[in-house]
């Protein structure tokens, strides 16, 4: 009963009920096809539900990608590259 | 007509309340399954005009919030396994079909998540608001702080970038600390826990952004605990930045498993419509 109580209260966000009843619950093909992922609700989805994974990495929250250390390391490595190549280019062009 | 599918349970469900919400609501029962459905209109969802609707923000909301609390009520009474929006059959020939055909699956999920229920967890956090708490508590920033202090116009430009940046990886730091922690710990009270996207400000109408996104099963006897433990987590969310919101009893929708597309079709051929 209480629990019930604090569903009402908690005022579910409108957010919180789309994203489950358009986007989860179990998928049963019936008669009719509603492609949700294909119509326009394409349009609802990335306004409601399509990720934010960017923003979440913006704000360095990454830990759920189990390669991030990696994905970050090889960022470095690339950069590291970049700067030889660019000083060996540098080199060249003042020897002239 | 066309029949539309809100969850199915394995006890005969009163209906009485959810009539309310929707007038035309029934049950049709097969091999002790009982499918929550109500009557649609066809020109509601044939190609021309379901194209109309679907882009038709108001329409959708309103039927799915429909959705929502029909289940809700059911849900009330036994278990059940909500579907997806819009699942819809010509005729009840064709919906009894794909009941023996899933009844199963339907039979061990309805067990399986038999006196659980699914819990949300969302976590938000201000930046500016956190960046402000990190400042007076990080030892090395107030270091910078005194050095800006004692710096010229110069230098202190420079100084400033630099505490910057440190703020950046004292606030992921702490953020990455304090979305595992609680994941984790939430996850301690329950049966099965999901890692949803987060959803972006638009959406939430809220101030600070989303950084986690969660669904948990929880056993109905460890529910308080699980909210204890919710509870103790958030921290005095004004002051530092950060807020951990629970929502639920939800039903299950994060815990069915999604089905294979197939379905009878040599039940649903030989089943003309009238």
């Amino acid at each position: 009963m209480t629990q019930q109580m604090m569903h009402a209260n908690q005022a579910t966000n409108l957010a919180d009920i789309l994203e489950r009843v358009l986007d989860k619950g179990i998928v049963i093909a019936g008669d009719i096809k509603i492609q949700l992922a294909d119509i326009d609700l394409l349009n609802i989805k990335i306004r409601l539900l399509i990720a934010s994974v960017d923003k979440a990495l913006e704000m360095g929250i990454n830990w759920w990608q189990q390669d991030s250390y990696l994905s970050t390391k090889a960022k470095d490595r690339a950069m590291v590259n970049e700067n030889k190549a660019l000083k060996k280019r540098l080199e060249r062009l003042e020897a002239k | 007509m066309l029949i539309y599918v809100y969850c199915i349970t394995n006890k005969e469900p009163n209906l009485n309340g959810a009539k309310e919400l929707v007038r035309g609501l029934y049950f049709i029962s097969e091999q002790g399954l009982y499918a929550v459905v109500s009557e649609e209109k066809e020109e509601e969802f044939d190609q021309a005009n379901l194209e109309k609707n679907l882009s038709n923000l108001e329409w959708i909301k309103q039927l799915a919030v429909l959705h929502e609390k029909v289940i809700e009520q059911i849900m009330e009474q036994a278990g059940v396994i909500p579907f997806k929006f819009g699942t819809l059959f010509n005729n009840e020939q064709n919906l009894k079909a794909m009941l023996v055909e899933h009844e199963d699956e339907f039979k061990t999920d309805l067990d399986q998540l038999a006196d659980k229920e699914e819990w949300g967890v969302k976590v938000y956090c201000d930046k500016e608001k956190l960046k402000q708490t990190v400042d007076v508590q990080n030892e090395e920033i107030k270091k910078i702080d005194d050095e800006i202090n004692a710096s010229s116009p110069g230098k202190a430009f420079i100084l400033k970038k630099k505490k910057e940046e440190l703020l950046d990886v004292v606030l992921s730091k702490t953020l990455n600390t304090y979305i595992q922690e609680s994941f984790d710990q939430l996850g301690q009270h329950c049966e099965e826990s999901r890692l949803n996207r987060v959803l972006p400000k638009e959406v939430t109408g809220r101030k600070g952004e989303m950084i986690l996104n969660a669904a948990y099963l929880v056993a109905k006897d460890q529910v308080t605990r699980f909210n204890q433990e919710a509870d103790r987590l958030n921290p005095d969310g004004k002051e530092k930045g950060i807020s951990l919101d629970v929502s639920g009893p939800w039903p299950p929708y994060n815990f069915c498993l999604p089905r294979a597309k197939s379905r009878g079709l040599s039940a649903n051929k030989k089943i003309n419509n009238e």
